[in-house]
């Protein structure tokens, strides 16, 4: 019943040198406790894996809830402050150019000035209007965004300022607005009514965005905290799966052999031929985006690695003595796969898993840069890269340079682990 | 050999024809590319002639048939884009890709290698652990982000290299190549660079891993017990060893460096066959879809073929285990 | 001061030409052509490029307005019968005369293009009968009164009759490529360049650059870095997250545009179950969408300038209706809606809904100017007045086709879309935005809010159908006024384009956002 003839030459036979009194666990964190970079990493993922897990509640916004981020703080560098809305003020000057005129303004509490006076003289034989606005107390010295002169009659001009490239309205200081003129090409003979603007740059401090925002306006800590628990959910739950399936067929496989052994290995080595990248291209081209498809597509295209893993690993453990035993107590073929052969199974597994999980994050953060992954309003790591791009040529690089150096630490962190994890366990085993 | 060569032609033909009713199927599924084409002025008499005129207006499994049939002949459609044959439109833009692919596979092995070998005959070293611990960065470091820092760092801060796109081609006996002009090198540097890094990492680790294993065994004991020169132990004994794994793992990495290409090629602007696949991905291009994936499965059951002879060729003792399966 | 500009880049152009300065000019655009047919595949992309190789009966200045082409003279002699005089001693570029049975030839081939995606027969459904009167002088006879057959007819590309079998192949191969424009076919390579040079006989004078290499480049970030690295002269579509640095850079000079493309919003306002619309609990709900209460709220909840200054960094303008100020049909008074949340809160209490409900907007990711980015702020900004809205995006491959729907109308409920005049007057939104769906005449083809409004329609077909341009004009603008107040659509923005260029060029916007050597200026 058992063949022992077809088992492949180069997998691993266990350490038989490691039977000691101190359990097995205890052995494999001593060893991986060796070495100082493994341990490094170990912390590192620890802290992300906290990070992520508990995002919501230490994350200092929640920039998925479009009511929370402002878009009016969009692009700002890291470690400046959220404040409250500045103040603001939309002055009519409406003027009426065939005779002299006046007219005063009064402001509110919030606004720092109280008054102005507009006055205005039409200037004798040409079409033009001198006018003159006198504020109390001044506003110089109130940090301002520039002033807008707006709504000019047609084919009209100031003398001040200077108009915008290509909208209608023009920029001008505040002291000129002590005396200026507007004139036209065409008879200034019908009243109008000029719009001028004026805006505070700074309100009150609300909170502090450590690491900038992006385009939108979200805090990119919280963003990337975020995103961190989209990449890491999206990774871990794929391969999860992945594993699941990979495992049963790859044990499968291993266990009844023949017929079945073979459709499933065909399939497997079907699989492994074609690049990850490609396959999952493939079907998100077909499926469409978002979150669950994303994590279908990475599920196809890694269950093969763990069911070529599991077949081999169980191949060999299948011959071993123990399952002989079992199989002579006649307890059920269940219980022989699931409680016999699948413990012994998994440490090679676990490194797979870990090496796949740093993959899937990889891939899932490609496949957003390539625009076929994940929805924008919840952006993972590669998303937030991918949409930060765009501003790095113009120096805002902590868009994109935050999320890509949290993605890079996360893999190489989950590879530290993974790395160690290997040669703790099966110190030959090759990827 | 023969019956070995057939039955590998007869899974390609299976798998072509599973990937086509997928594609098929799928890009049916997501929408109709005339949406996208058509003018927006377009009546919708207009619009209905250009579903017909593109065959759209037949069910799918008629549309399939009639691919089938065409396929037959060894026409594999016309873009709905481009108005040209599909198989021309990728094979047009297939030496782009392969010279992209070649220079890639030549930087992994010209780095990785020497960096492998070093790493494996001295494993505690400082150096040794810094390579190690390079090739998880290499690993780790996601292909997009890793091409436009290169991008940042020596097109725009530098200036040393151009950004993006394909430059001059040479001729060299009659072949026309990147490779011998200084201007197409200089563009090809930075793409193939970003395609090889991840490929440098694997081919140090498996350089190490061979190095490490072969160093052991009693015949390279035997040779330096014999007093032979270390440089002569490692350059012919190990080196020659640790070939057979080396060249089958490069083969068949080659298959996916073309793949992975499809990052490359949107980050640096290369004209080559990945480029060609995203944008009619986004464009529903049928035709070109599967043309493009009939001729990379074409190619992958070939990379993979050459390299079980090569093996076969290096290591002797792979023909004793192919007669006994 | 648009008809100043265009004068000025003509003077320039003589100026330069005369000059007979030998340069070479690179330019890099974001889209691949297609083909190298222009009679192929009706896409911006393609006809900014294959324009230069050929030429059209009439041309279209920077600003799209109408000028002489191929024809130095025309007009209407009856209703429905227009008069074209050709220019005279106008050669193609392999020597032959082109005369009215090339453009016979051009016209009939139209309609006849195989494989085409996208034909031009639009342009040409208009016209019953050709008349051939001498080989200089040309009648149209239109189906009823047509007063955009000369625009229509600047849209079409004029080939010549030598080649009555020519492929398209045959035309990207540069075998048919043959035309009488400022620029001659050298090569076309897929997905790699386009390669142009001077037609120095042309009738128009000798063009300023001995050659003109066309590169697709499309990611932005590239194509900025491709003009930074010295490997292009010129750019299009500067993204405007770089147009700050840009600007500060001593070797590379900005223009910019405004274009005829408004950014808007359909919404779903006729059906009584909208897909996207429930209640604050996730009900299904009567569409609130039919109330134009609520409409004019949604408007009034926008924040325009905030979108013009925030997301698009301040490159793009405020829009109230669908073409900006100067073109034909615009009109003048209608005003950007303002901003006012707490008249949009008090409108929505008004209608009945005074805890507003729940939205999805949807939007492309891959099409305009930062639309993903736009789709987001509106969706904040609709959850500040109570509207709770969320944001899909996705490629345009997947989109425009669920936005457009099938006859019980689009898939979503509130979409981000534009719209770019291709004959650069109000008629073309109008017809294809506003009018009611008819698929019988093509009108309101791509209405996706269903909106449909009995004067609207009327006052438009009344303007449709009048020859007189003032008249027409006055209707077009009545058309729009009635849409607007009725809220059939929501604009938020005119889209500005950026161009690039290296130091010692510069480059004259044109509203259609072709990107062109001839509107290259050396400084």
């Amino acid at each position: 019943m058992t063949s022992v003839e077809t088992t492949p030459i180069d997998v691993p036979l266990p350490d038989q040198k490691a039977a000691k009194p101190v359990s097995p666990a205890v052995q494999i964190a001593r060893e991986f406790l060796e070495s100082p970079l493994a341990v490094v990493g170990l912390a590192i993922l620890l802290i992300i894996i906290l990070v992520a897990v508990f995002a919501p509640w230490i994350a200092p916004q929640n920039p998925y809830d479009l009511s929370e981020i402002r878009l009016e703080d969009s692009r700002q560098p890291p470690g400046s402050q959220r404040t409250t809305a500045p103040w603001e003020i939309d002055l009519d000057l409406a003027v009426d150019p065939s005779a002299e005129g006046r007219s005063e303004f009064t402001f509110g509490e919030e606004a720092p000035i109280e008054s102005a006076v507009l006055t205005w003289t039409p200037v004798a034989g040409e079409n033009a209007v001198t006018m003159s606005l006198i504020f109390n107390p001044t506003l110089e010295g109130i940090p301002l965004e520039p002033l807008r002169i707006d709504d000019l009659p047609r084919r009209a001009e100031l003398d001040i300022g200077e108009k915008h490239n290509f909208r209608s309205f023009w920029t001008v200081e505040v002291a000129e607005l002590a005396e200026f003129t507007l004139s036209s090409s065409r008879p200034l003979d019908r009243p109008f009514e000029l719009e001028l603007a004026i805006k505070a740059t700074e309100g009150e401090a609300l909170m502090t965005y450590w690491l900038g925002t992006d385009g939108q306006g979200r805090d990119m800590l919280s963003a990337i905290m975020y995103g961190l628990r989209t990449s890491l959910a999206v990774g871990v739950v794929s391969c999860f799966f992945a594993m699941v399936i990979g495992l049963s067929l790859g044990m499968t496989a291993a266990f009844f052999g023949g017929r079945i052994e073979t459709i499933i290995m065909r399939i497997v080595d079907l699989q492994l031929s074609f690049p990850t990248i490609l396959v999952a291209l493939m079907l998100l081209a077909i499926l469409g985006s978002g979150v669950e498809k994303v994590m279908l597509a990475l599920i196809i295209v890694q269950w093969a690695y763990f069911a070529r893993t599991a077949r081999s690993v169980a191949l060999v453990e299948r011959s071993k003595e123990y399952v002989e035993a079992a199989q002579c107590l006649a307890l059920s073929k269940a219980r022989v796969i699931f409680r016999h052969l699948l413990p012994n199974c998994l440490p090679p597994i676990i490194v797979v898993a870990t090496v796949q999980v740093a993959n899937a994050i990889a891939l899932e953060a490609t496949l957003s840069f390539l625009g076929i992954g994940l929805p924008v309003t919840e952006p993972s790591l590669g998303l937030l890269i991918s949409n930060g791009f765009e501003f790095m040529l113009s120096g805002r690089y902590w868009i994109s340079m935050y999320p890509g150096l949290a993605l890079l630490l996360t893999i190489i962190a989950i590879n530290l682990v993974g790395d160690r994890l290997r040669d703790t366990l099966n110190p030959r085993l090759r990827r | 050999m023969t019956v070995f060569i057939i039955r590998r032609l007869l899974q390609s033909v299976v798998v072509v024809a599973v990937m086509t009713v997928l594609v098929f199927a799928g890009v049916y599924a997501i929408g109709n590319p005339v949406e996208i084409l058509i003018s927006q002025d377009a009546t919708e008499a207009e619009r209905a002639a250009a579903i017909a005129r593109l065959g759209l207006d037949k069910s799918l499994p008629e549309q399939y048939l009639s691919f089938l049939g065409n396929l037959l002949k060894g026409d594999l459609g016309t873009s709905f884009v481009f108005g040209e044959p599909a198989l021309q439109l990728v094979l047009d833009r297939f030496p782009a890709t392969m010279e992209l692919a070649v220079c890639a596979m030549l930087i992994a092995i010209l780095i990785g290698v020497p960096l492998g070998l070093y790493a494996g005959l001295r494993p505690d070293s400082v150096g040794g652990r810094t390579i190690m611990t390079g090739s998880i960065l290499g690993f780790s470091l996601p292909n997009f982000w890793q091409g436009l820092m290169l991008i940042m760092l020596f097109a725009v801060i530098l200036q040393w290299l151009p950004a993006g796109g394909r430059g001059e081609r040479g001729e060299f006996l009659g072949i026309e190549s990147s490779f011998f002009s200084w201007d197409g090198l200089s563009h090809l540097i930075l793409p193939a660079i970003n395609l090889a890094l991840f490929k440098t990492s694997l081919v140090i680790r498996l350089t190490r891993a061979s190095v490490r294993e072969t160093i052991n065994l009693d015949y390279v004991k035997f040779a330096r017990a014999k007093g032979l020169k270390p440089s002569r132990v490692i350059g012919l004994h190990v080196l020659k060893n640790i070939m057979i794994p080396l060249v089958t793992i490069i083969g068949l990495e080659f298959g996916s460096v073309i793949a992975f290409a499809v990052v490359t090629e949107t980050v640096f602007a290369w004209p080559g066959m990945g480029k060609l696949i995203i944008d009619s991905i986004f464009q529903l291009d049928r035709p070109v879809i599967v043309a493009y994936l009939i001729v990379i499965v074409f190619l992958f059951i070939t990379i993979n073929l050459v390299v079980d002879i090569l093996y076969a060729v290096l290591d002797p003792r792979v023909r004793l285990s192919e007669q006994k399966s | 001061m648009w008809k100043s500009l265009s004068t000025a880049t003509f003077a320039v152009g003589l100026v330069v030409g005369a000059m007979a300065h030998a340069e070479d000019i690179t330019i890099a655009v974001a889209s691949e052509v297609t083909a190298m047919d222009p009679h192929y595949h009706n896409t911006g992309n393609n006809n900014q490029i294959v324009g230069l190789i050929y030429d059209r009966m009439l041309h279209q200045d920077s600003n799209q307005q109408l000028e002489p082409g191929l024809a130095v003279e025309w007009g209407p002699i009856a209703d429905d019968v227009w008069e074209f005089k050709l220019r005279e001693g106008v050669t193609f570029h392999d020597g032959s005369p082109l005369t009215a049975e090339d453009i016979v030839f051009s016209y009939e081939r139209v309609p006849n293009v195989p494989n085409s995606p996208s034909s031009f027969a639009t342009y040409t459904a208009g016209i019953a009968e050709i008349i051939v009167v001498d080989d200089y002088t040309i009648q149209f006879r239109t189906n009823g009164p047509y007063p955009l057959l000369p625009i229509d007819l600047s849209t079409i590309q004029i080939v010549s009759s030598e080649n009555p079998d020519a492929t398209t192949e045959d035309y990207n191969a540069g075998s048919a490529s043959i035309g009488s424009g400022p620029y001659k076919f050298v090569s076309y390579t897929p997905g790699e360049s386009i390669v142009l040079e001077a037609n120095k006989d042309y009738w128009g004078g000798a063009p300023q650059f001995d050659t003109v290499t066309y590169r697709p480049i499309s990611s932005d970030a590239a194509r900025v870095a491709a003009l930074l690295a010295g490997d292009v002269d010129v750019i299009s579509g500067v993204p405007t997250s770089d147009i700050a640095t840009l600007e500060d850079n001593p070797n590379i000079v900005l223009s910019q545009g405004v274009s005829n493309r408004v950014i808007y919003l359909h919404i779903d306002s006729r059906r009584v179950y909208s897909p996207f619309v429930t209640d604050n609990d996730g009900n299904q709900m009567f569409n609130p969408l039919q109330d134009v209460n609520v409409r004019k709220a949604i408007s009034m909840a926008i924040d325009r300038d905030t979108i013009v200054e925030e997301v698009m960094e301040g490159i793009a303008i405020p829009a109230g209706q669908v073409l900006p100020e100067g073109f034909f049909g615009v009109s003048d008074n209608i005003e950007v809606p303002e901003y006012d949340p707490e008249g949009a809160r008090a409108l929505l209490a008004e209608a009945g809904y005074p805890d507003g409900f729940k939205l999805t907007i949807h939007g492309p990711n891959d099409r305009y100017i930062n639309d993903e980015q736009i789709a987001q702020a509106i969706a904040q900004m609709l959850t500040r007045v109570g509207i709770e809205t969320a944001v899909e995006t996705m490629p345009r491959s997947v989109y425009f086709g669920r936005a457009t729907g099938d006859e019980n109308g689009s898939e979503f409920s509130l979409m981000l879309v534009g719209w770019g005049s291709g004959t650069g007057e109000a008629s073309s939104p109008l017809r294809a935005l506003l009018h009611t769906r008819n698929d019988e005449t093509g009108l309101g083809r791509t209405n996706r809010g269903r909106y449909s409004s009995a004067p609207f329609d009327a006052t438009l077909q009344m303007a449709l159908n009048t020859v007189d341009d003032n008249m027409r004009a006055a209707l077009l603008a009545r058309a729009t006024e009635i849409a607007m107040r009725e809220v059939g659509l929501i604009p938020t923005h005119f889209q500005v384009n950026t161009w690039g260029t290296r130091t010692g060029l510069r480059y004259i916007p044109r509203t259609d956002e072709y990107t062109r050597p001839t509107n290259v200026v050396i400084e």
